[in-house]
């Protein structure tokens, strides 16, 4: 599996690294073509091997991990712990099982968008009713990838950039061109305004809080603007220096860099995303789950009815969780000694006593009796005897 | 209990920020548009969701689209940038030494990922719908065999927490400063109710046989009165959660947005 | 009678509106009171306290804002201490949106934080590695091979990964979440780094027989548990020029009152239930 691992290390071509090249994109067509007609093949089998050819698959798969964890560690040639299979260390290996299994998973997502791809289409090619809201959904679904991958396209072409500045620093005369000039300055521009913008919070939040007056906050601001100018002072005359030895120094190298990200974060689009990812998918992911708890009190008042000896007990207890967890409840207890007879009595107490004396073995041993659960249908699956997941 | 009380009353004017002449929104040239049109937005996607609260109706239905299409939309990004594009494209392709990057080798054998994770697609297939059970059984079959692991390292520490000593050695009170070893009567007996209760909720599950003798059928009563317990520790938590998320956003739309109080 | 069978069939949207009311008198005008701080929630402080200045944690961060009332005061609380303990943080995630919140609200910490106090910097001090969709796998390859799998998300040559070979090289795991993943983390840990929770109240029922097992060091409990540590935080660092106190402490007085109109809720709603019933009339 040496092939797979040595993806992380420098540049060593063999069978299984190529560079960059027509010949790797030979080799990655060829793949395709090969994986394709063996797949191909084997949706050709007679329908009695699919369940062996499946349930096989997945047999290995869990075998993978059984192995890791039964086989003992022993002393690798580096000298820490690893668990070997022959020559395979699955300290090596389990990343990169880990990355195919991520990578599946991810093309396994996109199911559920084709599904959605399905309905919502649908709907508005045939005009069925609300179609008009699917035309809404889709209309956001490809404004956000759309912004999302211009915003990552702008990430790539950072660090592209930023490679750049460093390796002409590492160069044996390093000079300055006029764009590293332009990054540097947007780069002096951002170390201002995040000096600023510091200044600013403490007394900003003083002043929101009535605990400062405008005057006051207005010195504070002043004070903090002649900070932020003798900063662009400084820089800017390191940056004139240099640009007029024509020498790119590890500073300005240092403020270029920083430009390069501030350049991609201040694009139209990139803001765009952050305004779409921010202001709106954030802000309606907490609001559409802040309304349960507005059916919850309407069920309380309409269903929660206390006629048995079990919702008395779970009305009690849930009751003295609540307390237990707010300051103003627990403040009615507040003064009994904790290290007194009396202190037994207190809110906080008592719901720590009833969490840890009873609801610590009570939801053990459901979680136990579901781990037990878990267990037994993971073996199943293993077997092939789970209907529905690897066999019919 | 005064100084509580006073609390309760409003002895100021509430003045909003927007009134101070600062809402503390950093505004710059290369701004597309000013931070407040941004909070005015996420506050109306918000009261739009909340007018559901009232009754269904059309602009609920239309931002709760918006919302499942950013969602989905952030969802496809997600997966290529973070996922895709890391652990298989790039180790797939390389790329060439450009700028000051170096070289990174391509290993072409990744490939073979993308015809396996297509016969997932197969799934809407009415005669090869069994393909897509390939790379399904990859993935459950790599959880499947986790599982034997996992069971060690998460129960075995709880079962052996459970057994706890029952009997003390000491018939004083609890005493901090006690030397290891000294089991306390309280404390002993708290165990005792432990070790009880994990008994008997755990007899309340016994759905395998018939529970004739009189002593199995009261332990699994007993077992569900205090399984009510650790229900109700969820549903007292429940509520909980749910108002706090509630007052949050009632915090985004009445401090940040319409600025009628100091923020935090 | 009218007003009992009027009561028993009240408009849920009275409810609703009630519950409106206070929750903004509370927020616009929150009530402060001392607190009593939990056990578990000491212990996290006490764990993060005794780390070294430049060891490394790692921080699960699975939470969004849809749990956000409660762990945004627990993550923002947890990386302010780190911050102050001159601490060393990774973040990694099980949810896609995740990596995008943490990183919004560690720079909304690193602006709060005291100018006089020095910068941290993105990949010398923090670094977010970003989302990983398949939890199991992920923690099974971290914990098998940390140095890899974080190399996956190119973190491999910041300053931060500089002597990490093995995760028993960070002093901690503490997972700031709002669903079960600490699940996957208990069953896979094998012992390599101690674990600690920040979890949303929801999931403390469940995850207290671990706390109770030393499974977890510490764990933080909701708005409650928020506000216990921003509390121990004012303790620790009571100079004024630290901010301490936020949404942690400014969301529990609205949450007792919202308590209180759940109980009476139930309350009424049972009592005018048994009065009907006694009258005979049909409910």
């Amino acid at each position: 599996m040496n092939w797979l691992i040595a993806q992380a290390e420098p540049p060593g071509t063999g069978f299984w690294g190529i560079e960059p090249s027509s010949q790797l994109v030979w080799f990655i067509v060829i793949t395709l073509v090969v994986t394709t007609l063996l797949l191909f093949a084997i949706s050709r089998v007679p329908s009695n091997l699919r369940k062996p050819i499946s349930v096989g698959i997945t047999f290995l798969a869990g075998m993978f991990y059984v192995l890791e964890w039964l086989i003992p560690r022993s002393r690798s040639a580096a000298g820490d712990q690893a668990a070997y299979l022959g020559p395979i260390n699955f300290e090596e290996v389990v990343p990169i099982v880990s990355s195919i299994s991520q990578v599946l998973t991810g093309m396994l997502l996109a199911l559920g968008v084709l599904s959605i791809f399905r309905v919502h289409f649908g709907r508005v090619f045939k005009m069925q009713q609300d179609w008009f809201f699917s035309g809404v959904l889709l209309v956001s679904l490809f404004l956000m990838v759309f912004l999302g991958l211009a915003s990552f396209a702008g990430d790539e072409q950072v660090k592209r950039q930023q490679a750049g500045v460093d390796a002409a620093l590492r160069g044996p005369a390093p000079a300055m061109t006029p764009e590293t000039r332009e990054f540097a300055e947007t780069g002096i521009d951002l170390q201002a305004t995040q000096l600023f913008e510091s200044r600013r919070a403490p007394p900003l939040r003083l002043y929101q809080q009535r605990k400062m007056t405008q005057e006051q906050f207005g010195q504070e601001i002043a004070a903090a603007e002649a900070e932020v100018a003798t900063l662009r002072t400084t820089l800017t005359a390191s940056l004139e220096g240099a640009a007029t030895a024509g020498t790119l120094t590890p500073e300005v190298a240092e403020l270029a860099k920083q430009g390069i990200a501030a350049a991609k974060e201040r694009k139209p689009l990139v803001q765009g995303f952050s305004l779409l990812f921010e202001r709106g998918l954030l802000a309606m992911d907490a609001a559409m789950f802040s309304l349960i708890g507005f059916f919850i009190l309407s069920a309380a008042y309409r269903a929660f009815r206390i006629r048995s000896i079990e919702a008395s007990i779970l009305m009690a207890t849930a009751l003295v969780v609540l307390l237990m967890f707010v300051p103003i409840a627990l403040m009615l207890t507040s003064g009994l000694d904790p290290d007194s007879f009396q202190g037994n009595f207190r809110i906080d107490s008592v719901g720590m006593w009833l969490l840890s004396t009873i609801n610590v073995p009570a939801i053990r041993a459901i979680d136990l009796g579901l781990g037990l659960g878990l267990l037994a249908m993971a073996l199943r699956i293993m077997l092939g005897l789970e209907k529905g997941v690897a066999a019919d | 209990m005064i100084g509580f009380l006073a609390q309760l009353q409003p002895n100021n004017v509430l003045t909003p920020d927007w009134w101070r002449g600062d809402q503390g929104y950093p505004t710059y040239d290369w701004q597309i548009m000013h931070p407040a049109i941004g909070v005015a937005i996420a506050a109306f996607l918000t009261l739009g969701l909340y007018s559901l609260l009232y009754k269904e109706n059309r602009f609920y239905r239309f931002v709760e689209h918006i919302f499942v299409g950013l969602a989905a939309g952030y969802s496809i990004y997600a997966i290529w940038a973070e996922v895709l594009y890391p652990q298989w494209w790039k180790p797939m392709v390389g790329h060439a030494a450009q700028g000051g990057m170096p070289i990174e080798i391509g290993h072409w054998a990744w490939a073979a990922l993308l015809p396996v994770g297509f016969l997932a697609f197969f799934v809407f297939s009415t005669t090869n719908a069994w393909l897509s059970r390939i790379p399904i059984g990859i993935i459950i079959g790599l959880w499947s065999g986790q599982q034997l692991g996992a069971f060690y390292d998460r129960y075995l520490p709880q079962i052996a927490d459970t057994a706890r000593p029952i009997f003390p050695n000491s018939w004083t009170l609890v005493d901090r400063n006690a030397p290891p070893g000294v089991l306390a009567a309280p404390q002993a007996l708290n165990n005792l109710i432990l070790v009880i209760t994990f008994i008997v909720v755990l007899s309340y599950f016994l759905y395998s046989f018939e529970q004739k003798s009189r002593l199995v059928q009261k332990s699994a009563v007993a077992g569900r009165w205090l399984l009510m317990v650790g229900f109700g520790v969820i549903f007292g938590t429940t509520m909980m959660t749910r108002f706090v998320l509630f007052i949050d956003r009632a915090y985004f739309v009445l401090i940040e947005w319409l600025k009628l109080g100091p923020p935090n | 009678m009218k007003f009992w069978e009027t009561l028993y069939a009240i408009d849920r949207r009275v409810l609703y509106a009630i519950l409106i009311v206070l929750a903004a008198w509370q927020v616009l005008k929150p009530i402060t009171v001392p607190n009593v701080v939990l056990p578990m929630s000491q212990s996290m402080f006490d764990k993060v306290n005794t780390l070294k200045e430049g060891s490394l944690v790692l921080v699960e961060s699975d939470w969004t804002t849809s749990t956000g009332g409660e762990s945004r005061g627990q993550f923002k609380a947890l990386v302010r201490h780190l911050i102050r303990r001159r601490v060393k943080f990774i973040i990694t995630s099980i949810d896609p949106l995740a990596p995008g919140i943490a990183r919004i609200h560690v720079e909304e910490v690193l602006k709060e934080e005291p100018t006089d106090v020095a910068r941290y910097a993105h990949g010398t001090d923090w670094a977010v590695a970003g989302y990983f969709p398949n939890a199991e796998n992920h923690v099974l390859s971290m914990v098998t091979n940390v140095a890899k799998t974080l190399g996956t998300k190119g973190i491999t040559d910041m300053p931060i990964m500089k002597g990490i070979k093995d995760l028993s090289d960070f002093e901690a795991v503490i997972l700031v979440t709002g669903s079960s993943s600490i699940n996957v983390w208990y069953e896979r840990i094998r012992g390599k780094a101690p674990v600690g929770l920040m979890c949303t109240a929801v999931m403390a029922g469940e995850n207290i027989p671990y706390y109770a097992s030393g499974q977890l060091f510490g764990m933080v409990i909701g708005a409650k548990g928020a506000f216990d540590y921003e509390d121990l935080l004012n303790t620790a660092y009571p100079d004024e020029k630290f901010v301490n106190y936020q949404s942690g402490r400014r969301y529990m007085s609205p949450l007792f009152f919202a308590l209180v109109l759940l109980i009476v809720s139930v309350i009424v709603g049972n009592v005018a239930m048994v009065v009907l019933r006694k009258r005979g009339v049909q409910q």
